[in-house]
């Protein structure tokens, strides 16, 4: 299996008033294309920094992340800004829409960035992945008007749209009732199976453990 | 398409902020307009009245230092025929020709008016035969100073300020009278002539009314005992031809001892531009003022703006946007915002200027020898010109905010708790 | 001792009256009742022009008949003074001009108001010291203007103390400055009541504020003669 990400003694520190937080205490990791892999722990256990560091959406204190054979914390700001733009879809626990655009033009916000698509094939390519998420029906209506789990789906299509190499998802079934989180978790291994997207998500709910192919357990800034 | 969508849209989400805003980007603008509207018609008021009224002319040729020496020792700075026939010749230029209108020799002198029992202290001065009958139909002082026109009355004998007609009690309707002139000539010796009052003109200029008298040219260089002049007036068919034309002058008449300026330079034009930058500076004390304050809502707006939608912008950077993209996004909610603000603050203008000017108040300026009507200017040009001063002040100051609020981490920007509608 | 010295000059001077100091020595200057004539040849130098002007003198009284004896643009030139006017007059003209106090100032105007002002009619005096200039005594007085329509409100006037005849003469400003001095001399002399007295023959006017600007009044055949009132008439000059 191809190696995608290699995550060698990662460290972060965060300051909390007068002591200083050490979030990570030296990750070493292997994500390989095609896993399904939940990263489960406590709340405060470092699975968010994890994530936000192999985003590229925070800056480690040591260690070092490897994407395929880049060094992604030797890239410079627009750098890791394309790099996330194309490698990288994120799902967010609380969806992150853009309130005032509707669902199709949500969707369509990573494509904005690749000046080499027509208006058209964006449409083209934003309907596709509604269709992967079920949600063709929905185009026109803007986020308020749909449901917490027809809204994380919209934010799905949207990590999906530019054809990522994987997708970080933090915490996402956090804020949905418990069926809406089975179909949720269902649609997201659909994908993986069927299109072999990589996910990395982080949860703290145990029911969805006999659903992902690996689990990484953290542990106060630790791997288990 | 869907970026203006979007701005427009944000524009939207908080009406009451993008009202007020919107509200001080419109009054501000529209003063703006109308203020340089006003300070435009009064340059033109000024302009006229130097040029014509005053018969500056749009250019003038003088000898070198005369500016500064002249007072001194007159009669060294003074044209001599020689040099008003080298002039003439240069004047007579195929490129010259075709832009000048009308040019007029001129020279000045302080002098004392004997008659009717009275002798009053006078400022002559005198010009080419046929100014007076020039100036008086002239359209740009139609256009500008149609109030001061009734004061003109041209004659080819002494011309004098209704209010020296007054201090002399006699009236400007009346029978022509002798009037005597007497003043001190270049080499020093007095000398006096007589001659008929038969003119009235003003200055345009209060201070200057009761000492200015005008003669023909030939008759004070009889009682200055002298052939020369002091200046050439030169008058032109198109005012943005100034430059051009002075190129032209200084480049036939180098080396040859004379300066040429135009009317809006120090040398000539003193009341001009002495006025004039007082009036830019109060327009510039206001400009700044409203500029300020449209700065300031902006300013003010956009930094709401983006205290509300952290957790939106660090969305979009971790979709690829970089900070200079996502701060073109709020500069576009600025720009648009002020280009609703420049269509409304224009029509406004337009409508605000013609109906003022439909009044056609009688206003007399500080310093002023008569009214004029009190006018705003209405121009394309001054609009366009501002429209694009406060489009770009909008651009430049909404970038500069953006860019502190956008320098933080992504996972800052996510972790921020934002306002979700 | 200083009180003691005082108390003399005032002592002399109560002797002599001052208004009759003034008077002498306004004669010495043309102010003769019966009338005296002369021809003065004026040079100047104002603004570094030099000029040269030739005039014929009648004199009564407290006027004057000034008329050019130059020809070409001068001609039939004339200035009169009638009291305290001063009028010029010019063929071009076609009547006379009364002169501002202006005009008094500088030119000819201002060398024939010095020339014939006359101390004794319109000034009071008051001595201020005595002095001796190039070997004579002199009396220092101050000079007030009678009224307001004089040219020069002061004038510090050194009279010597044995011929009675004015040396020295400053003309001041409001605020006290010099304004122009005016030195005379008196190698002319004129019969005067039976005998022969010293008559100005030379009057040099210097601007005291651009001291290159100067006058020289030269005086030159003095007599007394019977001159008409007539000639003093502003209605009798015109074209």
């Amino acid at each position: 299996m191809e190696q995608l990400i290699t995550i060698l003694k990662l460290k972060k520190k965060y300051p909390l008033g007068d002591t200083v937080i050490e979030a990570l205490k030296g990750i070493d990791l292997k994500i390989y294309k095609g896993d399904f892999t939940a990263i489960v722990g406590a709340s405060g256990s470092g699975k968010s920094t994890l994530l936000n560091l192999i985003g590229t959406i925070d800056d480690p204190d040591d260690g070092e992340v490897y994407f395929k054979d880049i060094n992604i914390f030797k890239l410079n700001e627009n750098e890791k800004a394309k790099f996330r733009n194309e490698k990288i879809g994120f799902i967010f626990q609380s969806f992150n829409l853009i309130p005032v655009l509707n669902v199709l033009e949500n969707v369509k916000i990573p494509l904005l960035l690749n000046k080499k698509l027509s208006e058209q094939q964006r449409t083209d390519k934003a309907i596709e992945s509604l269709e992967e998420v079920g949600l063709k029906d929905f185009v026109y209506s803007t986020p308020n008007k749909l449901s917490g789990g027809q809204r994380q789906r919209v934010a799905i299509a949207r990590a999906l749209v530019n054809n990522p190499e994987f997708i970080i998802a933090d915490e996402p079934t956090a804020n949905l009732d418990s069926k809406t989180t089975m179909n949720v978790i269902d649609l997201m291994l659909k994908l993986n199976k069927e299109k072999g997207v990589t996910f990395l998500f982080s949860t703290h709910d145990e029911k969805l453990m006999d659903r992902v192919s690996k689990i990484i357990h953290i542990k106060d800034g630790l791997i288990l | 398409m869907i970026f203006l969508k979007w701005a427009f849209l944000n524009l939207k989400r908080n009406k009451r902020l993008t009202l007020a805003t919107g509200f001080a980007l419109v009054f501000g603008f529209t003063g703006l307009l109308l203020l340089s509207g006003y300070i435009k018609v009064v340059d033109r008021f000024v302009s006229t009245q130097t040029i014509y009224l005053n018969m500056v002319g749009h250019i003038g040729i003088l000898k070198s230092g005369s500016v500064e020496d002249a007072y001194r020792n007159p009669e060294k700075y003074l044209l001599s025929s020689e040099e008003q026939k080298e002039i003439e010749q240069v004047l007579e230029i195929p490129f010259l020709k075709e832009n000048i209108e009308k040019v007029s020799k001129k020279l000045t002198a302080f002098a004392l008016l004997s008659a009717a029992e009275k002798n009053l202290p006078i400022y002559i001065e005198a010009y080419s035969e046929g100014m007076t009958a020039y100036i008086e139909n002239h359209p740009q002082l139609v256009k500008w100073l149609p109030t001061l026109l009734s004061k003109i009355k041209s004659s080819d004998g002494v011309s004098l300020t209704k209010e020296l007609y007054s201090m002399l009690g006699h009236d400007v309707n009346a029978q022509p009278i002798d009037v005597q002139v007497m003043t001190k000539t270049l080499d020093g010796y007095l000398n006096g002539v007589s001659d008929k009052l038969t003119g009235v003109h003003t200055t345009g200029l209060a201070f200057a009314e009761d000492v200015s008298a005008k003669m023909s040219l030939p008759k004070l260089q009889e009682l200055l005992a002298t052939d020369k002049i002091g200046t050439f007036s030169i008058f032109l068919k198109d005012e943005t031809k100034i430059e051009e034309v002075i190129k032209q002058l200084k480049l036939s008449l180098k080396g040859k001892g004379f300066e040429i300026y135009s009317y809006n330079s120090d040398e000539i034009g003193a009341y001009y531009t002495g006025t004039m930058s007082f009036i830019n500076s109060i327009g510039f004390f206001f400009y700044s003022l409203i500029a300020l304050v449209s700065i300031f809502s902006i300013v003010n707006t956009l930094t709401m703006g983006i205290n509300e939608r952290t957790k939106e912008i660090g969305t979009l950077r971790s979709m690829g946007f970089n900070n200079y993209q996502i701060s073109n996004l709020f500069s576009l909610e600025v720009i648009m915002l002020t280009f609703f603000a420049i269509i409304i603050s224009s029509i406004l203008y337009y409508v605000l200027s013609s109906f003022i000017n439909s009044l056609k108040i009688p206003f007399e300026p500080a310093g002023s020898s008569g009214y004029v009507y009190f006018t705003i200017y209405i121009s394309n040009s001054i609009m366009l010109a501002h429209a694009c001063i406060i489009l770009f002040i909008s651009y430049l100051t909404s970038f500069i905010a953006c860019k502190k609020k956008l320098n933080f981490n992504i996972a800052e920007l996510l972790n921020e708790q934002g306002v979700y509608k | 001792m200083k009180i003691l010295l005082f108390l003399f000059l005032a002592l002399q001077v109560k002797a002599q009256n001052l208004q009759e100091l003034l008077k002498v020595s306004d004669r010495a200057r043309g102010g003769v009742a019966q009338g005296v004539s002369w021809n003065v040849k004026i040079k100047s130098w104002e603004n570094e022009l030099q000029t040269e002007r030739n005039f014929q003198v009648k004199a009564k009284d407290v006027n004057a008949y000034v008329e050019t004896s130059d020809i070409g643009r001068f001609k039939g030139e004339i200035y009169l003074f009638n009291d305290r006017t001063i009028w010029f007059f010019k063929p071009s003209l076609k009547k006379p001009v009364s002169i501002s106090a202006r005009e008094r100032l500088s030119g000819q105007a201002a060398n024939g108001d010095i020339a014939s002002t006359n101390y004794a009619r319109d000034y009071i005096p008051k001595l201020l010291k005595k002095e001796s200039i190039n070997g004579q005594n002199t009396f220092v007085l101050l000079l007030k203007a009678k009224n307001k329509t004089m040219t020069y409100d002061q004038i510090k006037y050194w009279i010597s103390e044995k011929e009675k005849l004015g040396i020295k003469a400053e003309f001041l400003t409001l605020s006290g400055k010099v304004f122009k001095t005016a030195i005379f001399k008196y190698s002319n002399s004129i019969k005067f009541n039976g005998k022969q007295i010293p008559f100005v023959s030379e009057m040099i006017i210097q601007d005291a504020i651009q001291d290159s600007n100067k006058s020289i009044l030269y005086y030159d055949k003095p007599v007394v003669e019977k001159i008409s009132d007539n000639i003093f008439n502003i209605n009798n000059i015109s074209r």
